[in-house]
């Protein structure tokens, strides 16, 4: 921590290598969120970069009183929303989406990696299904492992409105697996508590 | 109790949040009703399925190409900031010069205060020097963040044109001050 608050002064007084430094530390989680949000690698790369430039140029509003990762990740969420309500994106529906396109003309694959693709392509899917709003809280939920008032802080609003976001995403993915068909398993199988390690970053 | 009410509970109970008398009611609840208990399993599915995805890593030269784009953006800005400068510094230039040769020429044209203009004059015209000289670093500053040939021929342009101003200047009030001096009381 106070590693980082050395870089973020050495970056605000304009010391590039300092700013790296913290680019290293957050770009997982940064990169993680934008794709989720986007949907794909590219727009999530070009988005994420976006993110650190945002970053640099507004440090100097960082308020060292919070933590450095909800400030990072609250940039990023309000750049993805920003940047898809530009975009216009059309919502599409499942039965819109490209299904295991990237599996077809990969044939020679290990049938674990066609398994994977296949899974990453249902993921994805079934997020972009969703309201960004609530495509956000889930990304923060169960690929940054954040808890509700983390959450809450990253994306500018109440404890209650982030239990209740979750709550409709959930309802909203349910929904679409049932009327997809989609193969769905005994509930004793769902992981209830989250046990990702976090690699990339202590929060 | 609602079976939306029900629903938020399946949520917290993903989450970990709800307490063991809530998730035993919850529990009697699924084995009653049809419809929450599909839900349930639909729901408690997606939530398997983003849990089973891994977290997503960026490309092994995300950090360069952020350190590239932060530096392309500061030679933007600095480029900007050139144009900025090069602009005030003309406009600087042709506004002062304009004003100083209507000083000039409006007090050597009024007989009275010729002989004033005379004394006026010169520490006028080294003020205007001085600030044809501060205005031209801001240029020559602005062409350096530039770095394009055509700017720096442009700035060349301009600061010809400036000494040829102060040069012409130099020559009028020579040429009013022999006249006044040689006329006969």
């Amino acid at each position: 921590m106070e590693q980082e608050g050395q870089w973020v002064q050495a970056a605000l007084g304009g010391d590039q290598r300092a700013f790296a430094h913290l680019v290293d530390a957050y770009k997982g989680p940064v990169y993680n969120v934008c794709y989720r949000m986007l949907g794909n690698p590219a727009d999530a790369e070009d988005a994420a970069q976006e993110t650190f430039i945002r970053i640099y140029t507004r440090l100097g509003l960082y308020d060292p009183q919070l933590k450095l990762s909800s400030w990072v990740l609250s940039v990023a969420s309000h750049y993805c929303i920003d940047r898809l309500r530009r975009q216009h994106i059309k919502w599409l529906s499942l039965d819109d989406l490209p299904f295991g396109h990237q599996v077809e003309d990969r044939e020679d694959l290990p049938e674990d990696l066609l398994l994977q693709d296949e899974r990453r392509a249902q993921v994805q899917s079934l997020l972009q299904s969703l309201p960004a709003e609530y495509r956000m809280v889930i990304a923060l939920r169960y690929w940054q492992d954040l808890s509700y008032e983390e959450i809450a802080r990253a994306v500018g609003t109440t404890e209650s409105a982030v239990k209740s976001r979750l709550h409709r995403a959930r309802e909203m993915l349910a929904q679409q697996a049932i009327d997809r068909r989609m193969p769905i398993a005994q509930p004793e199988q769902a992981a209830c508590h989250r046990k990702r390690v976090m690699t990339d970053v202590v929060f | 109790m609602s079976c939306s009410r029900w629903s938020e509970w399946m949520s917290l109970r993903l989450d970990g949040l709800l307490a063991r008398d809530q998730e035993e009611a919850l529990l009697a609840h699924l084995a009653a009703c049809q419809a929450c208990q599909q839900q349930w399993e639909a729901m408690s599915w997606a939530s398997s399925l983003l849990t089973s995805e891994p977290v997503v890593k960026p490309p092994a030269d995300f950090t360069a190409k952020v350190e590239r784009r932060l530096r392309q953006r500061e030679l933007l800005r600095g480029r900007l900031m050139g144009s900025l400068k090069v602009c005030v510094g003309s406009v600087s230039i042709w506004g002062s010069a304009a004003a100083i040769a209507l000083v000039l020429l409006t007090t050597l044209w009024t007989p009275s205060l010729r002989a004033v203009t005379l004394h006026v004059g010169f520490p006028l015209l080294a003020n205007s020097v001085s600030m044809l000289s501060i205005v031209t670093r801001a240029g020559i500053a602005g062409a350096r963040a530039l770095c394009t040939t055509s700017t720096a021929l442009l700035l060349f342009g301009y600061i010809c044109l400036a000494l040829a101003l102060v040069a012409s200047w130099t020559r009028v009030v020579a040429l009013c001050r022999g006249k006044l001096s040689t006329r006969p009381e």
